[in-house]
């Protein structure tokens, strides 16, 4: 649903100046699929291990009882769909980053059901010198 | 509407449909990372962001140094489309 969001701001981020990239921990075959259903014209990245989203401070661990429920209750093996054995995930979060490097909107939440509006990436991009 | 009213919505629909054991597995998960200070310890606004490349699908590797080189970057991490 976010990266549907995302899709149909891209050309508004684009406009700001902007590129767009998606990272998750899933191997490389399941980014594709990912990327696939939703028609994604952006690029997913595929963050084996998490390396780059534990430098940007988001990689938890689930508990052994979320664990259990996603592998034996939903059916969602983590493990082998990230190809790594382990439950670590990255908490969602996106950063607007500007052409010196620097982070100019973190928008982190613990909770899994919140994002950042697609409308306030656009408002920050608007705001910084092209 | 928005992002987070279309989650939103579609939260309230997937609860309802959820056994009560399993949304409060769930809730004890959010609320136990909320308490780890996680989100506080993560990169803010003012932060140098870390350098990055990464490969995409189809095996072409993506830097953040040459995205930047062109403009601005918006990166936004999720958990999967599992």
């Amino acid at each position: 649903m976010e990266l549907a969001a995302l899709q149909d701001a891209l050309p508004e981020i684009a406009a700001a100046g902007a590129s767009l990239v998606a990272i998750s921990p899933e191997l490389p075959a399941n980014a594709m699929t990912t990327g696939q259903k939703n028609n994604l014209a952006f690029q997913v990245l595929s963050d084996h291990g998490n390396g780059v989203a534990r430098r940007f401070g988001l990689v938890f661990q689930f508990s052994p009882e979320l664990r259990d429920l996603y592998r034996d209750g939903l059916k969602k093996d983590l493990a082998a769909w990230n190809g790594t054995g382990t439950y670590e995930l990255p908490i969602p979060g996106t950063f607007v980053i500007s052409r010196d490097g620097i982070i100019r909107l973190a928008f982190v939440d613990p909770d899994y059901t919140k994002r950042l509006e697609p409308a306030d990436i656009v408002r920050t991009l608007r705001a910084l010198p092209r | 509407m928005t992002l987070q009213e279309k989650l939103d919505t579609y939260q309230t629909e997937a609860r309802a449909k959820r056994p009560a054991e399993w949304q409060a597995i769930m809730d004890r998960g959010t609320e136990a990372l909320r308490r780890s200070g996680i989100a506080e310890r993560s990169l803010k606004a003012g932060d140098r962001a870390p350098d990055f490349a990464l490969p995409t699908a189809t095996g072409q590797t993506v830097r953040s140094a040459d995205l930047l080189a062109r403009g601005h970057l918006v990166v936004t991490f999720y958990r999967g489309g599992w």
